[in-house]
């Protein structure tokens, strides 16, 4: 792939505007709380594109097309069962407890709820997963540069770098989630138009259906059994993993997302931000995962594009990449490249500024020096942001040489957030859960999920201990080894709750239901009501189900 | 204070204008001038955006 001159004027103006953000935002940080929280003081509409803009990294957007292209349809269910749903019940039923809570962060509400030891594990292992994923996103640009324009590896990461660097270090939280929104932009409209031009190259939605097998365009049709669908995945496996277990964990624990809707200016925009994200999100399998299937239907179709090949079998990873060569002219070729890298972007800013509030309030000033002027604190969190990005770096670098020490870590990190839904869920609804019931429910969980992994084989992945079960794909393996950590998690933690005694119930008010006021909507306009939007989106979604069933 | 909503209109209106001044280019598999909808498209948005930014502005 060759680049013009514009294409390059079009990432050098992108550039000059995420770091102009950066300068203008400098204005606001007075404070730790501005830079690290924002001061819970940005508008609805910001903070819910900011909300799914930190998810949707490069691995995000090109995975999701490549699954597009090998699985079909069948990848939706990462939206319309995974991901939405979740986002409605923390909205509807979770946020009233993270933001009334007043907590900082979320290892700062497990302090409050449960102990000091359930705070120390979720932030340290927080901290190190933020910093190997802005790496593993690092060294995913350096390569796909280097691979697609020849550009050196380093020079790709340090640019990349640089620029996070620079607009987080100036602007903290505020600068990221801004910027998160212009990335947000640019990667509908730098994407958007490769989905219509490569469907329509194909003959449309029922030219493209016409040309695929029936299960490459159906979600539910062939989820009854395992062995009918690609994804090797039933549809029990499919709701209770994916849909429950994984994508609850992700959307309602994780501290990058729900950082953006706690940074909300009031109760009220901080309930509404995941639900009005929602609605785009929904519609996002349109710009990241039909290109994927048109581009398999175009192979089949030998109309002048191919998958690209790899050892003999399609690359699925290139086919964002092949699709934009082909169908996008100097110019849009350039907006769709800015668009990757900010969406690589996007990825990095948001592990860099989650690392930094959780190193900063729940790590430096929880033990290391706990009562220093404001003053202070802002410095340890700009420095916190240098060397959060030098981490990564380091974490890029390490990805480069050992790249199955980044795999054994990726399977680290699964094992430890597939139980924490569970310890959240019942935190939040259950007033006699207790911290050595959580704590404990949470290495069980752990534990539970690193057994399933070492006793189960699929695709060559797994069974370190012995091979009890096969399953036919590792998506399969990862959704049973959520459930069987979720049910340990639950379990335990019930278990070990009952043996210990409870806080009073004077400690637990605004953080258990029960005790915590849930903020009165009368008076508010229907669209302003949570669980109002809430049943739209359901409604919304219970059509696509049926239309794409 | 700039308001984002002033940095993305001129953001994507500046990449707009660019894009529908090279209308003629073209990619292997794209017959159609696709430089020129998709920058009537940004240019729109970017405009739509860049009002909405000035009138906040206007009446904070």
């Amino acid at each position: 792939m060759t680049l013009s001159p514009i294409d390059y004027l079009i990432l050098a103006l992108y550039f000059a505007f995420v770091l102009g953000i950066g300068l203008v935002m400098r204005r606001r940080i007075h404070s730790s709380e501005d830079f690290l929280t924002s001061h819970h003081s940005i508008p609805v509409w910001i903070t819910s594109l900011a909300f799914i803009a930190a998810n949707l990294g490069a691995q995000e957007v090109m995975g999701m097309c490549a699954s597009g292209a090998k699985y079909g349809l069948m990848t939706a269910h990462f939206y319309w069962i995974g991901a939405v749903p979740a986002m409605l019940f923390v909205g509807v039923f979770m946020m009233p407890f993270y933001y009334g809570s007043r907590a900082r962060s979320v290892p700062e509400y497990l302090k409050l709820r449960f102990d000091e030891k359930t705070r120390a594990l979720n932030a340290c292992s927080f901290a190190v997963m933020t910093v190997f994923s802005s790496g593993i996103s690092m060294y995913a640009l350096g390569r796909l540069f280097q691979t697609l324009l020849g550009w050196s590896f380093t020079g790709s990461v340090v640019l990349s770098a640089a620029i996070v660097l620079a607009y987080t270090f100036l602007g903290g939280l505020t600068s990221a989630i801004y910027n998160e929104v212009l990335q947000f932009f640019l990667i509908v409209l730098g994407f958007a138009p490769l989905s219509i031009l490569a469907v329509e190259k194909a003959g449309g939605w029922s030219g493209l259906s016409a040309r695929l097998p029936a299960v490459m365009t159906h979600i539910w049709r062939y989820a009854g059994d395992s062995s009918a669908n690609p994804m090797g995945v039933e549809a029990f496996g499919l709701i209770a993993g994916l849909g429950f277990v994984l994508s609850f964990g992700y959307w309602c624990t994780d501290f990058l997302v729900v950082q953006r809707a706690m940074a909300a200016d009031s109760m009220s925009t901080a309930r509404r931000t995941p639900l009005i994200a929602a609605f785009p999100k929904m519609i996002m399998p349109a710009i990241v995962i039909v290109p994927g299937i048109a581009a398999a239907a175009l192979t089949e179709m030998h109309l002048g594009y191919t998958l690209p090949m790899k050892a003999g079998v399609p690359d699925y990873d290139q086919a964002l990449t092949s699709l934009m060569a082909q169908f996008y002219p100097a110019g849009l070729l350039g907006v769709g490249l800015t668009a990757l890298m900010a969406s690589f972007m996007s990825g990095m800013a948001g592990n860099v500024t989650a690392f930094n509030t959780v190193f900063t309030y729940d790590l430096y000033q929880n033990y290391i020096r706990r009562s220093a002027p404001d003053t202070h604190y802002l410095r340890v969190a700009r420095w916190t942001t240098v060397g959060g990005v030098a981490l990564s770096i380091g974490a890029a670098y390490l990805a480069q040489h050992y790249n199955n020490i980044m795999d054994v870590l990726q399977l680290v990190f699964s094992f430890v957030n597939a139980p924490l839904f569970a310890t959240f869920l019942l935190g939040m609804f259950w007033r006699r859960a207790t911290g050595d019931g959580a704590f404990s429910g949470l290495l069980s969980g752990t534990a539970a999920a690193a057994l399933v992994h070492g006793m189960t084989e699929a695709e060559g992945k797994g069974g370190w201990i012995g091979v009890w079960h096969h399953f036919p794909s590792t998506m399969a393996q990862n959704f049973w080894m959520a459930i069987f950590a979720w049910s340990s998690c639950f379990t335990i933690t019930i278990l070990v709750s009952l043996a210990t005694a409870p806080r009073p119930a004077g400690q637990l008010r605004g953080l258990v239901y029960g005790l915590t006021e849930v903020p009165s909507q009368r008076g508010e306009a229907w669209f302003r009501r949570p669980g109002i939007l809430a049943c739209v989106v359901v409604a919304l979604l219970i059509v696509l189900n049926l239309v794409f069933r | 204070m700039g308001d984002l909503r002033t940095f993305i209109g001129a953001f994507f209106l500046i990449i707009g204008a660019l894009l529908t001044a090279i209308p003629e280019a073209r990619a292997p598999l794209t017959a159609n001038p696709v430089n020129l909808y998709a920058g009537m498209s940004m240019l729109a948005f970017g405009a739509i955006m860049l009002w909405m930014g000035l009138r906040a502005r206007r009446h904070p």
